[in-house]
């Protein structure tokens, strides 16, 4: 075990060694050793365990700290109202590297210096702007409603400058949605009343304007009220609808150029300020995690006692960065960490990082537990491959994954995470689909590829699912297998004999010793009725360790296994539930087939049909025609509209080049949406054959991960790498 | 059971009517339909369409139009050069399996007639009952996705209206209960495609033996109720779409509301293994009807056993719904939500084994029984179905092991230490679809199949 540890020990498969370290220091130079550990972020920072002394608070310029942060973040949400965005599919593919600005090391004094002089001056002037910025949009709303209440009246013999209260006569106008007690009003001679209905009988409503003496007004609003009155306020406004529209359109024209004015004011204050404020942002950022990271520590009257882990690599390194930085004030005791507090760092090479995050989903491992990392990352990409089993559709989500990973996701870890995944995976679905005769489908007499690609597949899963589910079943009990070696290697490292005994000894003896005798019952191989008895015996053994008894036996706290049954039927289930590797691989090309088989339908059914069929582009154009009248606006289904209208034309002229044009079109949309449903079920079936069927057998999670105390620089970069200042 | 298979075919057969042609050396009539019956259709050997199982009277005339009555018939079946002697004329014949024959007619050493060749078909009877197979995989697996799909959408819209730019996840979520409407149109097509349905049609010769068309009801029934997890796979769906609102619940979500797809794949996999026996049996030919019978019987047993324990995906879909639920309130939870919400699988895979057990030892897969007495097949496929009954029924019990499972899920957020004995609860319903397998197994092994 020792050599095994040794062996393995500094491996890939374990996440990295790590060193307790307890720093004690004097608080005079606390800032100084706290500041080169942020710079350098080696250390995994926890709660002192120390219970004789109190913790750590921040200082009190935190609060300052904060409230300076705030105000500049402020700043700068404002400032990137005036930031060039570029839109539309170039800028989604080429996306800009987010903006970081030059900063150099800075003293707290000197931030909170300049945090207070750039805020003094231009807080006032930026958040003035800001305001003027808002009120230019509020107003340009507002006119716009009012543009559409001034729409309605364009067929009243009205100058709206008249509506509201005058010396003698109040006049109103708006919408209602029931007319009876105005007409009765209108009948009593106490209004005028000019109304005209709109819409249709669920939805009817009125268009009112109404006048009266100004002594009558009260009663006129009252009955409004009745009505369900939505008043048109257009106080301000003079003339007739037309040309009151006229005004408001030129109004609105103005205050867009004023708001441009104030956008480019903006604009000069982005480029004289926006670097500095950056900067700022992120020093005072650093500045804060500084001070929130007290309560940790440990703290006596003159001292602060720091307990984190660091990577045993980095040790001798941040040994000397931290003495350097506080001279002789402080103290270092570090010894090999161990426990459950542990921070884990994975220790993969760069191509398997992606699939980091598979296991972080299911749950960090523990410290000095395997990180199956590298284990899970070429099952999975085989197992996609192996459930897709499609080379053109392999080629679309290889395709897919590589725009997300060197385009979409260029800055943006999660989207980049996820393309490099579906690259890898989609690169091994093309592989299996080669394998298995499978492009756009088998190549089969269905398939058009298959005049241009015709080779004797190596396997073909539709005429030989047997062999394919054979090989699927061998793959689970290997992965089993593996998931069970990994499990006696844990309980024998941490001592657990009782548990090794019953859930992986019980298992070495009963997987082989059962294969033997289903396998000479149901006839596929036989054996010497020597091997058979052996093999019954070795079963026996196996069920008892599974029970648990010989656990007991040697070790007092291990439990009895009372679910041993249910242990059987789950091994039995787990098993099997691998034939979902046959199974989604079949339905992936037989959907494929069905396709392409509708395809063949289709073609035989247009052209069987003979003379009807070319009633139907006329009857194409015809409705595309009055789609395109009948919904202007909407630019999707002008596009449909428009593609159903291009569609009949050629239809007209030549029957056959349409039926091509619209197999072609709807070939690739029923490809890409097959080779997407199936990558999705394909990346989560393959998933769940980790967590489900290989993860049960040894995974132990629940491990802390490792967050470096580090500084963040997400609008800056530090130019002068050197240390920290004496 | 074989004389009501002859009633069966009969009412099924239509006729038509051609008048004989004389050759050189006399011909031989047949007759076709009811024995005893004066209504007869006649037609000449060379054009008859002949159906295994019907009944037929042949009868020689000379050239002359005499009827010589002391004959001998030789009928060879070409396959497997088996010969039948019939004396007499006219003469009753049935063929029990359908391909081509050799017919000769002799008095005394002198050969009257043939050797001819006729082609016996299976009659239409199989692809009939194909057909069935084909409506029954899309159909009932059409309802169990749309019912999901409405659970999910149900989800989904009110998802949407709180914030529309949810459309896209609450589309994503939706996607995952259709998939069991798509399985079952594949095994649907499939069924088409391996019967030639889409060029032959429900002619005489399609040539599909009844027990192909059994086998088809099987895999049809196999991937069509197993479809209705697409009920449970809803549930979660739904939940999915509410709880992927949280920050990185997304794929965990997503995790969850793959697992009650678990059993539609296992349905669509029993289905297919079944289509394949199908497509065998149909080159073969039935060899020997009541052979193919019972491995047609034995299918639907099969497939009523695995679709029935598709059901426990609604329990499961309850377990995964409350495990999703679990780990978006607390990310640690996700490891052991996961285990409660595999719990109610196992009433499948318990079903899964038995259906792999029977198509396996019935010879389902290469369309070929292994040696047995014909009365003996037919019994032992009748027996399947009991078994399937048994494994099938008794797997609905993880509905019952699904809510338990999922308490146990919410329970665990709330107190880690309830893990265990949760489980032990969760575990108490699977005691009955061990009582099914139990029961099947006996079965089985009654049956001779272990």
């Amino acid at each position: 075990m020792r050599l095994l540890e040794r062996y393995l020990g500094e491996t890939m498969l374990f996440p990295s060694k790590m060193v307790e370290v307890e720093v004690l220091l004097h608080d005079s130079v606390k800032y100084r050793v706290l500041k080169a550990m942020q710079r350098k972020g080696f250390i995994h920072i926890t709660s002192h365990n120390i219970e004789e002394i109190g913790s750590g608070s921040p200082s009190k310029d935190i609060s300052q700290i904060v409230e300076f942060e705030f105000r500049i973040e402020k700043l700068l949400g404002i400032l990137n109202l005036a930031k060039q965005k570029n839109e539309g599919l170039r800028s989604l593919f080429n996306p800009e590297p987010p903006e970081r600005y030059p900063a150099k090391d800075r003293e707290r004094e000197e931030i909170m210096k300049d945090a207070k002089d750039v805020l003094d001056e231009v807080e006032n002037k930026i958040l003035g702007l800001y305001t003027k910025w808002e009120n230019i949009n509020e107003a340009i709303e507002d006119i716009n409603t009012q543009k559409n209440y001034a729409k309605y009246l364009l067929n009243m013999p009205c100058d709206i400058g008249y509506l509201g209260e005058g010396p003698y006569v109040y006049i109103t106008a708006g919408i209602v949605r029931d007319m009876e007690t105005l007409l009765n009003l209108e009948k009593d001679k106490k209004i005028a009343l000019w109304h005209s209905a709109m819409g249709k009988k669920k939805n009817r409503s009125y268009l009112v304007v109404a006048a009266c003496y100004i002594e009558d007004k009260k009663e006129l609003e009252a009955a409004l009220r009745f009505s369900n009155f939505t008043e048109f306020e257009l106080e301000g406004w003079k003339g007739k609808p037309d040309k009151v529209i006229k005004d408001m359109e030129k109004r609105v024209e103005e205050l867009k150029k004023e708001k441009e004015d104030v956008l480019k004011k903006i604009e000069e204050y982005r480029d004289k300020y926006y670097g500095r404020l950056a900067v700022l942002k992120d020093d005072l950022t650093n500045e804060r995690i500084k001070e929130e990271v007290h309560p940790k520590f440990g703290k006596t009257i003159f001292t602060t006692i720091i307990r984190g882990f660091i990577p045993k690599k980095e040790l001798d390194n941040a040994i000397n960065v931290i003495k350097s930085a506080g001279d002789d004030l402080v103290h270092i005791e570090w010894k090999d960490a161990e426990g459950d507090d542990v921070p884990v760092k994975y220790n993969n090479p760069r191509i398997f990082r992606p699939f980091q995050a598979f296991v972080d989903m299911y749950s960090t491992p523990k410290y000095g537990h395997i990180d199956p990392t590298i284990i899970i990352a070429p099952l999975f990409i085989a197992f996609f491959g192996l459930t897709l089993g499609d080379a053109g559709y392999g080629f679309i989500i290889a395709l897919l994954g590589y725009l997300l990973w060197r385009h979409i996701g260029k800055y943006n870890w999660t989207n980049r995470t996820l393309g490099e995944i579906l690259f890898a995976s989609g690169i091994s679905a093309i592989a299996f689909g080669i394998v298995q005769g499978g492009i756009f489908g088998p190549l089969d007499s269905n398939n058009m590829l298959s005049q241009f690609i015709h080779y004797q597949p190596l396997i073909n899963p539709m005429q030989d699912a047997v062999r394919v589910l054979v090989i699927a079943l061998i793959i689970g009990i290997s992965q089993i297998s593996l998931g069970l070696v990994l499990g006696a290697y844990h309980h024998l490292k941490f001592k657990n004999y009782g548990e090794f005994l019953t859930s992986e000894v019980s298992w070495f003896l009963i997987l082989p010793s059962s294969g033997v005798v289903i396998g000479k019952s149901f006839g596929w191989w036989t054996f010497a009725p020597m091997t058979v008895t052996i093999s019954w015996v070795i079963l026996t053994i196996g069920i008892v360790f599974l029970s648990g008894i010989p656990a007991k036996m040697i070790d007092k706290k291990s439990a009895v296994n009372a679910m041993a049954f249910f242990d059987i039927t789950g091994m039995v289930g787990d098993w099997l539930s691998y034939s979902r590797l046959l199974a989604l691989d079949l339905a992936t090309s037989g959907i494929a087939l069905t396709i392409n088989l509708f395809a063949g339908i289709i073609s035989t059914m247009v052209v069987g049909a003979g003379s009807m069929v070319c009633c139907m582009p006329i009857a194409i154009v015809g409705i595309a025609l009055f789609g395109l009248v009948a919904r202007k606006k909407d630019k999707k289904k002008t596009g449909i509209a428009l593609f159903f209208l291009i569609l009949g034309i050629i239809g007209v002229i030549n029957l056959q080049a349409a039926l091509w044009l619209f197999l072609a079109v709807y070939l690739i949309i029923a490809h890409i949406g097959n080779a997407l449903l199936q990558s999705l079920g394909s990346l989560v079936h393959s998933l769940r054959l980790q967590y489900v069927e290989f993860f049960s057998r040894f995974y132990e999670g629940d491990g802390v991960k490792f967050e470096p105390f580090r500084e963040v620089r997400k609008n800056s970069r530090l130019v002068e790498a050197g240390g920290v200042k004496k | 059971m074989k004389k009501m298979l002859f009633i069966v075919l009969l009412l099924m057969v239509i006729s038509g009517v051609v008048i004989a042609s004389g050759t050189a050396l006399g011909a031989v009539s047949v007759k076709e339909g009811k024995w005893n019956s004066n209504e007869m259709q006649v037609t000449g050997l060379e054009n008859a369409t002949l159906v295994a199982g019907n009944n037929y009277i042949f009868e020689y005339t000379t050239e002359s139009g005499n009827v010589p009555t002391n004959l001998t018939w030789i009928v060879v079946n070409v396959k497997d050069g088996t010969q039948s002697v019939y004396l007499g004329n006219p003469i009753k014949l049935s063929f029990s399996s359908s391909g081509d024959y050799n017919i000769t007619v002799m008095e005394g050493n002198t050969i009257l007639y043939g050797p001819q060749k006729v082609k016996v078909h299976e009659g239409p009877l199989g692809m009939a009952l194909a057909l069935i197979g084909a409506g029954i995989a899309v159909g009932a697996s059409g309802m169990g996705a749309a019912i999901g799909v409405g659970i999910a959408g149900a989800s989904g819209a009110s998802a949407v209206a709180e914030d529309s730019s949810r459309f896209k996840t609450a589309f994503i979520f939706q996607a995952f209960p259709q998939t069991q409407g798509i399985y079952g149109l594949l095994v649907g097509i499939l069924i088409l495609m391996y019967t030639g349905a889409f060029s032959g049609g429900l002619s005489p010769s399609a040539d599909i033996p009844v027990g192909a068309g059994l086998i088809a009801i099987g895999a049809g029934l196999s991937v069509g109720i197993a479809g209705l997890s697409a009920i449970g796979q809803g549930i979660v769906a739904g939940t999915g779409i509410g709880v992927s609102k949280k920050q990185g619940a997304l794929g965990k979500a997503v995790v969850f509301t793959v697992l009650p797809e678990t059993q539609a794949i296992y349905g669509l996999l029993i289905a297919i293994l079944l289509l394949q026996g199908m497509s065998a049996l149909i080159h073969n030919g039935s060899a020997g009807t009541s052979y193919a019978l019972a491995m047609g019987i034995a299918a639907v047993g099969v497939g009523l056993g695995m679709g029935l324990s598709g059901l426990t995906a609604i329990g499961q879909g309850i377990a995964a719904a409350s495990g999703s639920a679990a780990t978006a309130q607390k990310p640690k939870a996700f490891a052991s939500s996961m285990i409660f919400a595999v719990l109610p699988e196992t009433q499948s895979i318990y079903a899964l084994l038995a259906a792999i057990i029977v198509i396996m030892s019935m010879g389902l897969m290469s369309g070929s029984l292994p040696p047995m007495a014909s009365s003996q097949a037919m019994l032992v496929g009748i027996g399947v179905i009991g078994a399937g009954f048994a494994v099938g029924l008794a797997g609905i019990s993880g509905i019952g092991q699904g809510i338990t499972a999922g308490a146990g899920a919410a329970a665990y957020v709330k107190n880690p230490s309830t893990r265990t004995r949760s489980i032990v609860l969760s575990v108490m319903s699977e005691t009955y679809a061990i009582f099914g397998l139990l029961i099947a197994i006996l079965i089985m092994l009654a049956l001779g199949l272990l």
